[in-house]
């Protein structure tokens, strides 16, 4: 019998009507994996049933879907009962690493059952629900543990970034206490100009190195594309000690090194800073 | 959900994998009405049927993962789901019981019967059915709708084994082209 006989035989369609025997079914489906004419005329056939059940399609009740979605709800919490305590075993442990997942088919449940048998008796079942209450807690424990330990990383982030600034902070306030506290060292306040008289920044010279340190003690925040500039007058002239390039503007910066400074004063300069100062940006200044 | 998203056989199963409402919600929506359809033609009793609809949609919850689309589509799959769940519960002692109680006969002679049944029409449209010639109509019958197998129809219609094969794939030549007609 060639291909073509095969599929006009019949017994295709004996197969899509349920009607083949199982020894059929094994030849039909074995003889389908190799032939693509057999299972395209098995999928024809197939799709002539799905257009028959389409046309005679008839809307069911419109109460079931929401009961069947509860008994589809029901089913899924009483699965964990039909689980062994071996697969409860791997399933809790698959669980303490995945929190979401499908279940893998735990047992071969025929697809057909002609007949349905439960097992009201059986002790398995008292095992299978001891086993399956065990499961719910330990999954509860688990998200419990999992939402906790959550919290807590979180917690830990806000509070290493409030200690970090908080660090930052000190060591910054630490290095201006030694600065005031050395006597080598001069503080010198720099103080608002006519336009700006609340404003106010703070130079320490250190006079046997020439060192200038620079904090910001009540200047706004640059705008992004400018930075505040030190300048020294020496002589009755600008020289550049640098522009201050701290986030924080409560930082402590080591500028250039000057020798013999009259005066100190700061100004808006570009990002990177100018070779002279522009004088109407000047904010604040002070004498040493 | 929104009935104008089409998704494919493969994502539907994907969602039922995931057991995802959403998933349920579509399933239903696009094919509650022809496995109740397909279940109607087994299980005459309006609250029998509702029953089956619930436990054939408990069955592909929990056996999508055995759907193998290598062996065939989803609908394929789910309409025969129906079909044999639907056999099965009339074949049931319980069933088959509360039938003796109620001193229905089981089986009266045949085509007479199928006709007076299918003359219930559910949607309005005349069944598609009724219009085929009745060796066609009773072998799909028996066969898809009653689970018969070759043997007990070649029995029961006093024909050879052969034959019965002959007239399944007539049967579903006829049906075919019937069904164009409708579409």
């Amino acid at each position: 019998m060639d291909i073509k006989e095969y599929i006009s035989s019949g017994i295709i369609e004996a197969y899509v009507m349920g009607l083949a025997s199982e020894e059929e079914v094994r030849i039909l489906e074995c003889i389908q994996t190799h032939s693509p004419e057999v299972k395209q005329a098995i999928l024809d056939a197939q799709s002539i049933l799905e257009d028959f059940a389409s046309r005679e399609a008839i809307a069911p009740p419109p109460a079931l879907k929401s009961a069947i979605w509860a008994k589809l709800q029901e089913e899924s919490t009483d699965y964990a009962a039909n689980m062994s305590n071996d697969e409860l075993l791997s399933k809790q442990e698959a669980l303490s690493h995945v929190q979401v997942e499908t279940e893998p088919p735990t047992s071969s449940t025929p697809l057909y059952p002609s007949v349905v048998t439960e097992s009201h008796q059986s002790p398995l079942k008292w095992y299978a629900i001891a086993a399956s209450v065990l499961l719910i807690a330990s999954i509860g424990l688990n998200l419990y543990l999992n939402g906790t330990q959550n919290n807590i990383k979180a917690e830990l982030a806000t509070l290493s970034n409030a200690q970090n600034t908080n660090e930052i902070a000190f060591n910054n306030l630490q290095r201006k206490w030694e600065m005031v506290n050395n006597p080598a060292i001069k503080a010198i306040p720099l103080a608002g100009v006519e336009k700006h008289p609340d404003m106010k920044a703070m130079v320490y010279f250190e006079k046997q190195s020439n060192e200038v340190y620079l904090t910001l003690e009540n200047l706004p925040k640059a705008p992004q594309d400018q930075q505040y500039q030190l300048w020294a007058i020496v002589d009755g002239k600008p020289v550049s000690l640098g522009v201050f390039d701290q986030d924080s503007t409560t930082a402590v910066q080591k500028m250039l090194t000057v020798n013999a400074a009259q005066a100190f004063a700061i100004t808006l300069e570009k990002r990177g800073g100018s070779p002279t100062p522009t004088m109407e940006n000047m904010y604040v200044m002070g004498k040493v | 959900m929104n009935n104008q998203i089409k998704l494919s056989e493969q994502e539907i199963v994907l969602l039922l994998l995931q057991q995802n409402e959403n998933g349920f919600n579509y399933l239903y929506d696009n094919y509650s009405a022809a496995i109740y359809g397909v279940i109607s033609k087994v299980v005459a009793e309006r609250e029998y049927a509702d029953e089956v609809l619930q436990d054939v949609f408990v069955k592909i919850w929990k056996n999508i993962k055995q759907f193998d689309p290598e062996k065939g589509r989803l609908y394929t799959w789910m309409i025969n789901l129906a079909r044999n769940t639907a056999i099965d519960f009339i074949r049931s002692k319980g069933f088959q019981n509360e039938q003796k109680n109620q001193s229905i006969p089981e089986f009266v002679n045949d085509s007479e019967k199928y006709a007076t049944n299918l003359k219930v029409d559910h949607i309005g449209m005349k069944e598609v059915l009724l219009q085929l010639k009745q060796e066609w109509r009773e072998l799909i019958e028996l066969a898809y709708f009653k689970g018969y197998t070759q043997q007990e129809i070649a029995e029961r219609l006093d024909i050879p084994i052969g034959t019965v094969k002959t007239r399944t794939r007539n049967a579903l030549i006829e049906l075919k082209s019937l069904l164009k007609d409708y579409s």
